[in-house]
């Protein structure tokens, strides 16, 4: 497999295609697009292999580098890829055009840290700790409609917009009860930050969703299940941690494979909650950078670059891996040891809001992202 | 607030109902920095007025942990080789023999009880800081058993050292070398690697903590390292730490003690150049290596900058002044990194900007605080963390961490601990755990005082005393405990 092959494969553009000039204007969406998508966001935390996720067999370089990271089980999906045995309900939806997997593709973000990836791909900008707003909260913003976070903190991707819960249900026996008037009572004291979200304990009291059980998968349905409603929120961000496998990575088992076992299952849960409205809806996983080609030392995968993202969802192009294979020989890695990404992840983000929420490219890249230069590749990827 | 309460409950954990209150901040706070540990804690909740000592036999050595580990390693062995049990089975008699014999859940409870009950307040806050700045996420697991060691030993002991000395203890500790892989890690040209070669095994370099080293510990990227440099770093840290959950026969591979073990086999040999240091030896190991680049590394002007910010960010405000983050670099600066300096200058410019500032207390520390002033009793006594006698309500320490989603036995969180801003945590969901808490100490921790006395004991608003006294009882509790005086301190 060369790289040549695989744009012919996938019909894809090259990396630094030239965009037209953008209005930088930070309008309204445009009035004949009516917001009736929803946007589902998963963060892999840790930084996903996504060679291990997605493996390049077509690639003869990839037994050289980490013979023992390649998993026998692995779902064959054409002589180039295949995709981990763990992700098997995804690949029923690539079957039926409703998935693709995007590979080679990063947040254009070289240094390695933890840190400072999960926060450019949150924040969307390219200098990390540059904002304290979100890409996702800054679109709700702007098409002013509701949000909601799976965890225990608002995550920084949703942070930019006041209407976004968090759900995220306390298990506390014999302080159960929460007094309405008593939260009332403390908004009045409090500043209106504190105000604001004591408000929402208030509403999620009232409708009965601190009770529910708050396991990835369920909140993932009970998410996808609110998404479904007229009033429901637009978007949601769930976190799966777990994907910083530097020691033990294993391949056909252990942690990398488990944790998209869960990720696959929240895939299904969603698309569960969802029901009718999954034809609207677009799910996106995004990760803070991808793994080291080589295995290292101990069974794992260090720090790298390119990584592979995940899109499901009825307004999703489905049915095949969306890549400008760079491929995995020495001279053509980052810096020698990482997967070289070809697709700007922030060209995928655009194209989401665009498909969920009719944000046209030009305002999500100049007025979201800050940056009018990013590709726009929303017609290879959404319907 | 009163302000000498506001100012314990900013860089302490409150004043019990018991304790007097002191007529000078600065003299306290002298008295706080050096008060000698003290573990007290309550047997069980059946008797949680009888406030003692805890029992020396839970207090275990690194070198106990390392034989309880290896027993546990053992015992997993034999269950293994019973063909008499199927694989849930041998799992359960591994839980078992864990719940029974590993030190975990007491660990925890033990760090909790000091937290309400002992008297050195503000010595736990600085150990909670310096948790968290070296956090280790490796819960209940066998290797669970090293984060006392890890808090206690590495950090606490070292309070009134340098950074320098707690930067060496914390970097070799049993539980960091572990939890970020250090102790599979093994240099380019070690023995191990070398063996492996011929052997067709993979072998090598592991970089997590030296990246962590630099990034979260010490200078940050702001000193531009390359990943060059990381990966020389991860050289002169190749040998260091020896896996927790590992098997006896393989002690004889390590020199030193548990505290700092280190394995020739895969140390890195030669010579190591890094940051325009030359390290290591020309025909040994790199076992001198690490003390230098330590001593680097903690005498940094980054390194200061770093934890001078972190600690003005933690005591004083979410957005710290130029000038306060500057005057605790210099007292960093002058006395070579002193700690016991260090914090006495932070803590008083906390005492000194109190009036204009304010900090919204963490989650841990506000349920500690909120359990502490009251005098309630609502976790579990040391005879109980196995029992299964309070069904009726969270009483385990474990499950109060799952909760409150910070901890230092609580998993789920990455190297960089939890957030010292209130930006990244303030939540619905967050506050919904501290009303649920307050309600639970209201209904069911027999506190010792009333919330209309604690409030006035504290010198609350009128505002607030006038709303408390029209509530029913549990939203009394729940009123103080969460109205924003006792949030944000």
């Amino acid at each position: 497999m060369d790289r040549r092959t695989l744009i012919k494969l996938f019909g894809l553009p090259a990396y630094a295609s030239a965009f037209g000039v953008f209005n930088t204007a930070f309008s309204q969406p445009q009035e004949s697009s009516p917001v009736n998508g929803r946007l589902a966001v998963i963060i892999l935390e840790g930084g996903l292999d996504g060679l291990a996720a997605v493996p390049p067999i077509g690639d003869s370089k990839l037994f050289d580098h980490r013979s023992d990271l390649i998993a026998e089980n692995a779902i064959k999906l054409n002589s180039d890829f295949s995709l981990s045995a763990g992700l098997s309900f995804f690949h029923g939806l690539m079957k039926k055009n409703q998935a693709s997997a995007i590979h080679a593709c990063a947040f254009p973000y070289i240094k390695r840290s933890h840190f400072e990836g999960q926060n450019v791909i949150q924040t969307g900008y390219l200098a990390p700790f540059s904002s304290k707003t979100g890409w996702i909260g800054r679109a709700l913003e702007l098409i002013e409609m509701p949000g909601r976070a799976l965890s225990l903190n608002q995550p920084l991707i949703l942070r930019g917009h006041e209407d976004v819960d968090t759900i995220y249900p306390a298990k506390i026996h014999g302080g159960k009860r929460i007094d309405t008037s008593v939260l009332n009572l403390l908004a009045e004291f409090s500043d209106d930050t504190v105000s604001a979200e004591l408000k929402k304990v208030g509403t999620s009291v009232d409708e009965g969703l601190l009770e529910l059980p708050r396991d990835p998968v369920s909140l993932a349905y009970q998410a996808g299940q609110a998404m479904a409603q007229p009033n429901g929120p637009v978007s949601s961000v769930i976190n799966v941690s777990g994907f910083d496998t530097h020691a033990q990575q294993g391949a056909d088992r252990g942690d990398q494979h488990m944790r998209l076992e869960e990720l696959d299952s929240i895939f299904v849960a969603f698309k569960k909650g969802l029901g009718d409205k999954w034809g609207d809806s677009v799910i996106l996983t995004i990760t803070e950078f991808g793994r080291t080609v080589r295995m290292n030392g101990s069974w794992g995968t260090d720090h790298g670059y390119g990584s592979c993202a995940f899109l499901a969802g009825g307004r999703v192009k489905g049915g095949s891996v969306m890549t400008d294979w760079p491929g995995l020989a020495k001279a053509r890695l980052f810096e020698n040891r990482d997967l070289q990404p070809t697709i700007d992840l922030r060209s995928v983000f655009c194209g989401a809001l665009k498909a969920a929420f009719a944000i046209p490219h030009e305002q999500a890249a100049a007025g979201i992202f800050g940056d009018r230069k990013i590709p726009d590749l929303a017609k290879y990827l959404f319907s | 607030m009163k302000k000498i309460d506001r100012f314990a409950r900013r860089v302490g954990l409150s004043f019990r109902p018991d304790e007097t209150r002191p007529t000078d901040a600065f003299d306290w706070l002298e008295d706080q920095l050096v008060e000698p540990r003290l573990d007290l804690g309550i047997a069980s909740l059946e008797s949680h007025h009888e406030i003692l000592k805890w029992p020396e036999h839970y207090n275990l050595s690194i070198t106990e942990r390392y034989e309880l580990s290896f027993r546990y390693d053992e015992e997993k062995r034999r269950n293994e080789k019973n063909k008499s049990l199927n694989s849930s089975q041998i799992k359960a008699q591994n839980r078992r023999w864990a719940r029974e014999n590993l030190p975990n859940w007491r660990d925890e409870t033990r760090f909790y009880h000091r937290a309400v009950y002992s008297p050195d307040q503000v010595r736990q806050r600085l150990v909670h800081f310096w948790a968290n700045h070296f956090f280790v996420s490796i819960g209940f697991s066998g290797e669970g058993m090293m984060v006392a060691d890890h808090i206690e030993r590495a950090i606490e002991s070292n309070l009134d050292n340098t950074f320098e000395t707690m930067l060496w203890n914390v970097t070799t500790s049993p539980a960091m070398t572990n939890y970020l892989d250090n102790h599979v890690s093994a240099g380019e040209r070690s023995d191990h690697v070398r063996w492996a070669k011929k052997k067709g095994k993979q072998a090598g370099l592991n970089d997590n903590l030296a990246r962590e080293l630099l990034e979260l510990h010490t200078v940050t990227p702001e000193m531009k390292y390359t990943e060059a440099d990381i990966h020389n770093v991860a050289k002169v840290l190749s040998g260091w730490g020896m896996d927790i959950t590992g098997r006896r026969k393989n002690l004889k591979d390590y020199t030193g003690a548990f505290e700092h073990s280190h394995n020739k086999k895969r140390a890195e040999r030669g010579k190591i150049k890094v940051f325009g240091l030359t390290l290591g030896s020309q025909f040994g190991t790199n076992e001198k290596a690490l003390p230098d680049l330590i001593n680097y590394l903690a005498k940094h002007p980054l390194t200061a900058r770093h934890l001078s910010e972190k600690l003005c960010t933690h005591f004083i405000s979410d957005v710290p002044s130029e000038s306060d983050i500057a005057l605790v670099q210099n007292a960093w600066n002058q006395s070579g990194g002193s700690l016991p300096e260090v914090h006495r200058t932070v803590t008083r410019l906390a005492w000194d900007r109190l009036d204009h500032t304010t900090k919204f207390t963490w989650p841990m520390t506000w349920l500690m605080q909120a359990i502490r002033s009251s005098g309630a009793s609502i976790l579990d006594g040391w005879d109980d963390v196995h029992k299964k006698i309070n069904e009726r309500h969270v009483s385990q320490v474990w499950k109060i961490s799952r909760e409150l989603g910070q901890g230092f036995w609580f998993g789920d969180l990455q190297p960089n601990g939890f957030s010292l801003s209130k930006e990244d945590w303030v939540s619905a969901a967050h506050l919904e755990r501290r009303l649920k808490f307050a309600r639970l100490i209201g209904e069911r921790g027999n506190p010792l005082i009333g919330p209309e006395k604690l409030a006035k004991e504290n010198g609350v608003s009128r505002e607030v005393l006038q709303n408390l006294s029209a509530l029913d009882n549990p939203n009394r509790w729940v009123f103080l405990l969460c109205c924003s005086e006792f949030l944000e301190v």
